[in-house]
């Protein structure tokens, strides 16, 4: 009797354990909403408006969507990224928002890292797409893997590419046709670094055309010494201002504009104050060091609003709590999709930007963000209305049309 | 010194007069530490942010998070290997009190030839004609550093200058073109990433390194002429064979970093050398390596001062210090190592 009543105290006590142990297990394994979600936010610098608005919305963010992020400085340098990664997985990053694409074969490795660790990867303002287009052929079964991989969860690309730089190249001849300049000379940052500025020269090249076809007043376009084969000076990573020489020489040739592509602003910006002022400067990205030449010599700006993080904090925050939407897309290629350029070409429009939108604003507050905390915790996989579509339709409606309204 | 310790030990100790039998009798451990205070500082280091980092992420970061995991020692030693195999090579640069900061360029270009050639023929076979090819290359390299330095008598770190801006234009030149900012390799190295294997070269580089500069005439030439170059050459030792043998080996570690900088991505990309020469220097401050080399400068200095760096990125990392305090943090620490090791100029030279 004794032992009948031991053996099924024992079992009751063993089933009780398995049942809890298994709790525990699945408990661990899939974090509840309560539990703090650890997230690593790569960036380049941690300085300027738009670092100060992305930790600004975060720091609003955390208690609310309960996550708790540390920043660290990656660069190009891919080997130092990954060590970099690494020792913020074996911190207990449960996921990797990054802001740097490095190479194929180096993301592969971060992937088999998270996925070692159970934890996640997505881009902020990085063009993944573009980056695996544009790789040689060794780094094919790289690609595959990552597009392949869990563990991916997408990125949001820094202006609307939507895959192609047409774009940017149609807002450069739009914003330099409303002028008088039709001399003008084109740079680019180099393609491997930023692809989609080979498409952007392209198109405004196209542009120039039609318009040529059309019009008297014709556009020449001047070649610099030293272009590349598609007619574009490259302004590299280790040039820190255009040369004086390079300068002279457009003031020699009559260039009354320069048409730059992707972040070139404050290399060409120096010596064209100084050497050759009235000749215009239209280009691609913002500098905290060129609004003060703005509109003088700086005649175009744009910047993807710091709001964009919401994408891949949401991803990261649905995946480490096993959470997802009804519309997940199957494929990863789908979640990696465009953000919106906002393009200022008048003082009124940067104080348009300056009240409604983070980046712009002084001291980046949370309370010119282009989306509420409330709203953003409604985008949630598993809040009542939430889904991809939602996710994806919310951040390409900030448009330069809609913010500067 | 304990070169000195070992030779003395040949002598018959009772045939020695009495003061000098009674030094070597009694061991001084005075003596010991003073001439050892900089390697025992830099090990001191070492050892407290060990024992800092055992308990400072799970004070910080939660229970989960230890130092003394088997991944995180599985990426310690990941992360180390490059450096090291990188910093063992430049000990015999250092020793003859030069520099050299072309390194991270060398590594670039010779792991994209590397890479170009063994994509090229498309097989494991290529790997020796690509490893034959990156060596010949770096021995060209030591010969040119070894000549500027003896012949046109320029500083020798001023033909790791004209190197490095060689190399920095050829980097630029074999990726520019291509139009990729990385090169993958279609031949695995995998077997390199393996700890074991990492491990074993690693012991088995530092035990040649350790040879090398203890028990070789290269050594302990590398080691006078840091001393003392003028009575290093008056005492017979040749400056420029010395030096293009100090390169050579310099350069052949660095070729066997190259491949296990490709190996640990399979790839190698144009920016991802660029930081390793300051990195080096760094390193072997840290350990205690005096810059202007000679006897006091041991391949202990480098390793710890190796492990100490990147135990440092690594720890604070496992810390969750944020990226703003990363720098300040590690510079603070490096400063004070910096001043705790550093000599006074009257101290240069062995007594």
């Amino acid at each position: 009797m004794k032992t009948k009543f031991l053996k099924r105290a024992l079992c009751t006590t063993l089933a009780c354990a398995t049942v809890a142990g298994l709790g525990v297990g699945l408990t661990a394994c899939q974090p509840s909403d309560s539990e703090t979600v650890r997230i690593v936010v790569g960036v380049q610098q941690t300085t300027g408006n738009n670092y100060n608005s992305m930790c600004n919305l975060l720091d609003a963010l955390k208690d609310e969507l309960n996550f708790e992020y540390t920043t660290t400085l990656v660069d190009r340098n891919a080997d130092a990224a990954l060590s970099t990664y690494q020792n913020q997985l074996l911190g207990g990053a449960q996921g990797i928002i990054t802001m740097v694409d490095v190479d194929a074969a180096t993301t592969r490795k971060i992937i088999e890292d998270c996925e070692a660790n159970n934890a996640y990867y997505a881009g902020y303002m990085t063009d993944f797409a573009n980056t695996f287009a544009n790789t040689d052929s060794a780094q094919a079964e790289n690609v595959e893997y990552i597009l392949n991989s869990d563990a991916m969860l997408g990125a949001v690309t820094d202006g609307d590419i939507v895959r192609d730089g047409g774009t940017r190249g149609e807002f450069l001849f739009d914003a330099v046709v409303k002028t008088d300049a039709r001399v003008v000379t084109l740079c680019r940052a180099p393609l491997y670094a930023y692809p989609v500025a080979a498409t952007a020269i392209d198109r405004f090249k196209e542009l120039v055309e039609e318009y040529n076809a059309a019009n008297e007043d014709d556009f020449t376009i001047v070649e610099s010494v030293g272009a590349a084969d598609d007619g574009a000076l490259e302004v590299g990573f280790s040039m820190q201002n255009v040369p004086d020489a390079t300068v002279q020489d457009w003031k020699a040739k009559g260039v009354e504009a320069v048409i730059a592509v992707n972040s070139l602003g404050k290399k060409i910006l120096t010596n064209v104050q100084t050497s050759a002022p009235e000749i215009g400067i239209y280009q691609i990205g913002w500098d905290d060091n060129i609004i003060s030449a703005f509109p003088q010599y700086i005649k175009t700006l744009c910047q993807t609003p710091a709001e964009t993080i919401i994408y891949p904090l949401i991803r990261v925050l649905n995946a480490v709590r096993g959470n997802s939407y009804a519309d997940e897309p199957a494929d990863v290629e789908d979640t990696l999709i465009s953000g919106q350029y906002i393009y200022i070409t008048s003082e009124e429009e940067l104080e348009k930007a300056r009240t409604s939108c983070m980046n712009f604003a002084e001291g980046n507050p949370v309370s010119a963000s282009l989306i509420s905390v409330e709203e953003i915790k409604s985008l949630l996989a598993g809040e009542e209305g939430a889904s991809f579509k939602k996710l994806v339709d919310t951040i390409s409606s900030w448009t330069s049309e809609n913010v500067l309204k | 010194m304990s070169n000195e310790n070992s030779q003395n030990k040949k002598f018959d100790l009772k045939e020695l007069p009495g003061k000098a039998m009674h030094k070597i009798k009694t061991f001084n451990w005075k003596e010991w530490a003073k001439d050892n205070i900089f390697t025992l500082v830099a090990m001191g280091g070492f050892v407290l942010l060990l024992i800092v980092f055992s308990f400072l992420p799970q004070v910080m970061r939660g229970p989960n998070v230890t130092f003394w995991r088997a991944a995180v020692l599985q990426r310690y030693i990941e992360q180390v290997t490059v450096y090291l195999i990188l910093a063992l090579g430049a000990c015999f640069v250092y020793l003859m009190g030069s520099m050299d900061i072309s390194v991270g360029y060398q590594v670039a270009v010779f792991a994209t030839i590397f890479i170009a050639i063994v994509n090229a023929i498309g097989t494991a076979g290529a790997i020796p004609l690509a490893l034959i090819v990156i060596v010949v290359l770096g021995l060209v390299c030591a010969v040119f550093n070894a000549f500027v330095g003896a012949y046109v008598k320029l500083p020798t770190v001023m033909s790791s200058v004209i190197l490095m801006q060689l190399f920095s234009g050829l980097t630029t030149y074999l990726y520019g073109d291509s139009g990729y900012s990385a090169r993958a390799i279609v031949v695995s190295l995998n077997i390199l990433n393996e700890t074991w294997v990492r491990v074993i070269v690693l012991v088995a580089l530092i035990a040649i390194a350790y040879y090398l500069t203890n028990y070789t005439v290269v050594g302990k030439r590398a080691k006078a002429i840091g001393s003392n170059k003028l009575a290093a050459q008056q005492a017979g030792a040749d400056l420029l064979k010395t030096r293009v043998l100090c390169y050579g080996i310099f350069a052949l570690f660095l070729c066997v970093a190259s491949v296990f900088a490709i190996a640990r991505k399979d790839s190698f990309g144009e920016a991802d050398s660029v930081s390793y020469q300051m990195d080096i220097m760094i390193m072997l401050l840290m350990g205690g390596m005096p810059l202007s080399g000679g006897y006091k400068g041991r391949v202990l200095n480098t390793v710890v001062g190796t492990l100490t760096y990147v135990v440092l990125n690594l720890g604070l990392s496992l810390c969750g210090v944020s990226a703003e305090y990363v720098f300040f943090v590690r510079a603070l620490i490096f400063v004070i190592i910096v001043c705790l090791t550093c000599r006074k100029p009257g101290l240069l030279l062995p007594r």
